[in-house]
């Protein structure tokens, strides 16, 4: 993936969603780990991340609260509320079910032979 | 260069971080002035030298130079305008009083509310002209013979009632005034809210136009509106958004000089 791409609002909401059902993290905690599962292959710029997490936050998905440990800087940390844990799940399911029927369609000459 | 740099996020010990990044959440500070709370910019100020602090010290873990690391965590953050507009859009965006406002965005709602209006009153004005009987012409205190004198044949002139230069004047007026109020209220992608809000109003007015047939001033006008108003409204969006910016920055840069800096 070019240095430049990146994933479309609606991919962005969906990783964000998925990452935060596992627990509450802040926006770097977010960016290491978006990192560290693509293997680097999504670059996710604070840009992009900071719209989306607001985006939730109105929509009601997300819910954020300051954190400050102790000698350390504060934060805002980002979790999923009762409707962002429903949003997650029905997220979930839809994009099984689209990279199922995509793989069936785009790699049904791989799977024949 | 030599910078110096601890890795100790301690922020009573503000005075050691690097010189990119200090003139980075500078630039996020004077960018966030005016348009967000006073704490929340703070807020947002001391998360920006938390990420930018963090990928450095795991830069610099990853064996690169504390140079590149720092070059590095400024390009993953993004340019500084952009991640200033995303918080100015995130906050001006927020707690939406109404579903329609939620649904086509504070910002798109403004200004399809002045630029819907503003078209509302034009084709009332449009109504009165055509429809109303008027039996005796409202004549404005010159008389042809001293408007001809002035602007010769074949100069068009077709008469000088009030309603005509209303019809003539607001149409050239309106898109400069509520361009310029669109700017100054909306914070960021001012512009853009102007030419989302329009696509729709032209369409009606087109729509509004055909009604109004055989009288063509309807069609004229939704035309007027796609090549004139349009643009214009952009552009004075544009100017009128740069103009509130660098004055914030200004104000920003004045008070910044009378308090001493958060991040000194």
């Amino acid at each position: 993936m070019g240095k430049d791409e990146g994933f479309g609002l609606g991919g962005a909401q969906t990783v964000l969603l998925s990452l935060l059902s596992e627990r509450a993290r802040h926006a770097y905690d977010i960016a290491k780990e978006v990192k560290r599962l693509s293997e680097e292959r999504l670059p996710f710029h604070y840009g992009t991340l900071y719209p989306t997490l607001y985006r939730m936050e109105r929509d009601g998905l997300i819910q954020s609260e300051i954190e400050q440990p102790s000698g350390e800087r504060k934060r805002r940390v980002y979790s999923l509320t009762e409707k962002g844990k429903a949003e997650a799940d029905r997220a979930r399911e839809a994009w099984n079910e689209y990279a199922s029927v995509m793989n069936s369609i785009v790699n049904r000459n791989t799977q024949a032979s | 260069m030599d910078i110096p740099f601890s890795f100790d996020l301690n922020p009573a010990r503000e005075a050691e971080i690097p010189v990119a990044i200090r003139q980075y959440v500078e630039t996020l500070d004077r960018s966030l002035a005016g348009e967000v709370s006073n704490a929340e910019r703070e807020l947002l100020v001391e998360e920006a030298l938390f990420v930018l602090e963090s990928s450095v010290a795991e830069g610099t873990l990853l064996g690169k130079t504390v140079e590149e690391a720092i070059r590095d965590a400024l390009q993953e953050y993004g340019p500084v305008l952009a991640v200033a507009d995303a918080h100015v859009e995130g906050f001006y965006e927020a707690d939406p009083r109404s579903p329609i406002i939620q649904l086509l965005g504070r910002a798109n709602a403004l200004a399809f509310g002045l630029f819907g209006c503003a078209t509302l009153a034009y084709y009332i004005l449009l109504q009165v002209r055509i429809y109303l009987p008027v039996g005796v012409p409202i004549n404005l205190p010159f008389s042809p013979a001293e408007v001809r004198s002035v602007f010769p044949e074949p100069l068009p002139y077709p008469d000088l009632t009030p309603s005509f230069f209303a019809l003539l004047g607001y149409p050239l007026i309106v898109p400069f005034v509520l361009g310029w109020v669109v700017g100054r209220r909306i914070p960021v992608h001012a512009p853009a809210a102007v030419f989302r809000s329009m696509g729709p109003i032209a369409l009606c007015s087109f729509l509004m136009g055909s009604l109004l047939l055989p009288n063509t001033e309807g069609l004229l006008f939704a035309i007027w509106q796609v090549i004139f108003w349009i643009p214009v409204g952009y552009l004075t969006a544009c100017l009128s958004s740069y103009l509130a910016r660098q004055r914030r920055a200004k104000t920003q840069k004045g008070t910044a000089a009378t308090a001493p800096s958060r991040t000194q």
